[in-house]
């Protein structure tokens, strides 16, 4: 029978073929296990790099500007926001109350300083500055009676802009008037804290007032742009 | 134990190196045989031949690969113990599959003029152009001759897969074998 004689000739082949294929061992198995590993590795890694990561640099972007809020010194408009003028969603008749969300605490600041960060053309490095250079060294504003109006929590007002004049080589001052109460109010502030250009404000543009604890205003925004992302 | 100190324990007429052969080799030799005898008592039969044979050639012969010797010595006489018994016998067992398998590659070949030593050599050289894998698991399915679930198993595949993959070294053998002269 030919293939015996082809089986025959199989069992006379060179003996390094015959032991190469009896150790064989299950390599595949193994890389396989490998290849397997490897991607689990990477899949665990790339969820650890979402849960903690990510978040982190949220965080990390939205510090700079708490700090702000609970830093900046009390200025002009103080008084103003004292005698109770802070934007409330029960008092101040806005209609759309639901887009407005109030901050109640210090934890509010982060969300409302994300919402600044997507509208706002200063970066957050420069508020991070002026945090830095008006900061005492414990953390808390220096300025005399920030303290006082440190149980205030951060707000926001809108106002209508009555005047705008350069009164320094970074200092604004504003003549503004209340939309809640129609009581005018005055600020100075840098111009770094504006989110436009302050030499194109118009009268009669309404603006959005952010201030933090101790109504110390941090960002100026257009009112479109702050609640409606025109 | 290393199979050059069996080697030695046969040299020294030690009958320490067919218990130390057995021992190592054992399993080896037992499923080349249980593939081609299917018979647990014959299998046990050719396993002690294989040492007797073993221990007559050594000396004057000196393996370089104990394992291989063995294994080619349990398997020469397996296929002489199946062509002594009775064709009835025979059953539908992975030998019997892979001989038809090969049946179908030369079937119409003219082996006459060639030699076993001949045909060794030309299987040698086909075996010497395919991949390491594939000459693995033609050797797995002629020499040791495992069933294609055994070999898909230890090469880590599906089965069909291995399937195909000796079919094609089959069909690639004949084409081999028609290229050095073979007519087929």
């Amino acid at each position: 029978m030919k293939a015996e004689k082809i089986i025959r000739a199989i069992g006379s082949v060179d003996d390094r073929y015959l032991l190469e294929a009896a150790e064989t061992p299950s390599k595949k198995a193994s890389w396989k296990i490998a290849v397997m590993a490897a991607a689990c590795f990477v899949l665990i890694g790339g969820i650890c790099l979402g849960v903690f990561a990510l978040p982190g640099v949220f965080s990390e972007k939205s510090a700079p500007m708490t700090d702000a809020v609970s830093a900046a010194p009390p200025m002009d408009g103080e008084a103003f926001f004292e005698a109770g003028n802070v934007y409330d969603n029960e008092t101040n008749g806005v209609e759309d109350t639901e887009q407005i969300p109030m901050p109640t605490e210090g934890a509010q600041a982060p969300t409302q300083n994300e919402r600044i960060d997507q509208n706002s053309s200063v970066p957050a490095a420069s508020l991070s500055e002026l945090s830095a250079t008006e900061k005492g060294e414990d953390g808390i504003s220096s300025e005399a009676g920030a303290s006082a109006a440190s149980d205030v929590p951060p707000g926001e007002s809108i106002a209508t802009l009555e005047k705008i004049e350069k009164i320094g080589e970074t200092t604004w001052h504003l003549s503004l008037i209340n939309q809640g109460n129609e009581q005018p109010f005055e600020l100075e502030v840098e111009t770094e804290l504006f989110a436009m250009p302050p030499e194109q404000l118009e009268e009669g543009t309404s603006l959005v007032i952010i201030h933090g604890e101790g109504y110390e205003p941090v960002q100026i925004l257009y009112a479109g742009v702050a609640y409606y992302g025109e | 134990m290393e199979d050059q100190k069996i080697v030695e324990l046969f040299f020294e007429r030690s009958e320490q190196a067919i218990e130390e052969s057995a021992k190592k080799y054992g399993a080896l030799c037992r499923s080349i045989s249980q593939n081609i005898l299917h018979d647990p008592s014959e299998v046990e039969e050719c396993l002690n031949d294989t040492y007797f044979k073993a221990w007559n050639a050594i000396p004057p012969a000196k393996p370089n690969h104990l394992g291989a010797y063995l294994a080619k010595i349990a398997r020469n006489l397996s296929l002489n113990r199946l062509e002594h018994n009775n064709a009835e016998k025979r059953g539908a067992g992975a030998f019997e599959v892979a001989l038809d398998e090969i049946e179908n590659v030369v079937a119409s070949a003219e082996l006459e003029a060639f030699g076993e030593e001949d045909l060794s050599g030309l299987i040698n050289r086909f075996l010497a152009g395919e991949k390491k894998e594939h000459r693995q698991m033609f050797l797995r399915r002629y020499f040791y001759f495992d069933t294609p679930a055994e070999i898909a198993k230890r090469f880590s595949m599906p089965e069909n897969r291995a399937a195909v993959i000796l079919y094609r070294m089959r069909v690639r053998l004949r084409e081999f074998l028609r290229k050095e002269g073979v007519s087929i």
